[in-house]
């Protein structure tokens, strides 16, 4: 019994490999019985015997009669030379592209070199800078705190002064 | 959803053996393939007739996914201009054609994500082209087929794909209208072919459903 389903459904594996197998018929619509007279004498007496692959055959039939009337769209005469022209304009516009970057290349040494110089001079006119404002404000902050200009010695009512007191 | 029946789930994941990919004759592969060579050392001339050996496929691709032709040329170009500045980095371990279709699949679906519509939605209006179309046809008396009625089937095709998701309308493109193989719409898909089998099972099962409910209305 197992052997009989195996066997039914190789069967309808070939049958439906067979459909597919079909050439195209062009435009022309063809009928059930001429469609199933093109498969092979095995593939063709299985479709009178099991009705799942019928259907299957009846739908190919349908399918393909209704897109017989599909319209292919063909190119027109002169398709080859516009795709070649095209493929020259963007071959041309890489090349202009190319040639700025070719002189972009060109002066990159230059380029790096002016640059490493201007960050360089750069870096030591702000260094500079700062360490010139760090001083002045190290003067500023000095007096400030350590600013030891003598009060008068007549202004301290409370001590004498050290002459007044060393003899 | 419908669901699919056991016996069928089980057989469209079974193993199926895998093909030697190709798109194409071998010999077809194999002159790609030197051209692809040729066009990595910057030979144009060798990429430019890979743009005429592959234009009407990526075309036809980029149409079935979008629906605007004006859409369906930018992306063509783009897919080329793409595939170009690109080549030197193509290994070709894959076909040349399974790379190209990948970038097309890939630029429609972006596309399609910065316009945030959904594809192939019917449309009212229609384009300036098809008014002219209509225009013509209405003038002709040759007893060719009404190119009216054509122009309608075609928008009734769009309409029963707006019903599908974008890689599901892909898939179906792909194999139905290009012909492609399950295991080439694996590789430009990068999915597995068992995946293909059942999502294009599923999207069968959905535009018959939708078409035979059209019918019932109709009747």
């Amino acid at each position: 019994m197992g052997n009989l389903g195996n066997r039914e459904k190789e069967n309808c594996r070939r049958f439906l490999d067979a459909l597919e197998e079909l050439p195209g018929s062009g435009e022309a619509r063809r009928s059930l019985e001429e469609w199933r007279a093109e498969l092979p004498e095995v593939e063709e007496r299985h479709a009178g015997s099991c009705e799942t692959c019928r259907t299957a055959l009846e739908e190919f039939v349908e399918t393909r009669n209704a897109l017989s009337e599909m319209q292919v769209e063909k190119p027109g005469p002169w398709f080859a030379t516009r795709v070649m022209a095209a493929i020259n304009a963007r071959e041309q516009e890489e090349e202009t592209q190319d040639g700025v970057w070719i002189s972009v290349r060109r002066l990159a040494p230059r380029l790096v070199a002016v640059s490493a110089l201007l960050l360089v001079l750069g870096g030591s006119w702000a260094v500079e800078l700062k360490r010139s404002e760090g001083q002045s404000a190290d003067r500023r902050g000095g007096d400030m705190v350590f600013d030891s200009s003598p009060t008068p010695t007549w202004y301290d009512d409370g001590l004498g002064t050290l002459n007044e007191v060393r003899p | 959803m419908a669901r699919v029946p056991k016996p069928v789930a089980l057989a469209l994941t079974g193993l199926g053996k895998p093909r030697a990919e190709a798109t194409g004759s071998s010999a077809r592969l194999q002159e790609d393939r030197e051209l692809v060579r040729r066009a990595q050392k910057e030979d144009k001339e060798a990429f430019e007739e890979l743009i005429r050996r592959h234009q009407n496929r990526v075309f036809a691709v980029a149409g079935g996914i979008l629906r605007n032709r004006e859409d369906v040329e930018d992306i063509a170009q783009q897919v080329f201009l793409k595939a170009y500045f690109s080549i030197k980095r193509f290994d070709q371990r894959a076909a040349f054609s399974t790379w190209l279709y990948k970038i097309t699949v890939n630029e429609c679906w972006d596309l399609l994500r910065k316009k945030k519509v959904r594809p192939l939605m019917f449309e009212a209006e229609l384009s300036e082209e098809q008014a002219q179309v209509y225009q013509a046809s209405s003038e002709q008396s040759d007893g060719r087929p009404d190119v009216g009625e054509r122009m309608a089937a075609r928008q009734q095709v769009e309409e029963l794909m707006s019903c599908l998701e974008e890689r599901d309308r892909t898939m179906l493109v792909l194999k139905e209208v290009q012909g492609f193989s399950v295991e080439e719409i694996a590789g430009i898909m990068e999915i597995n072919a068992n995946t293909v089998k059942v999502r294009l099972f599923r999207a069968r099962q959905r535009i018959t459903d939708r078409v035979r409910r059209k019918r019932k209305i109709g009747s």
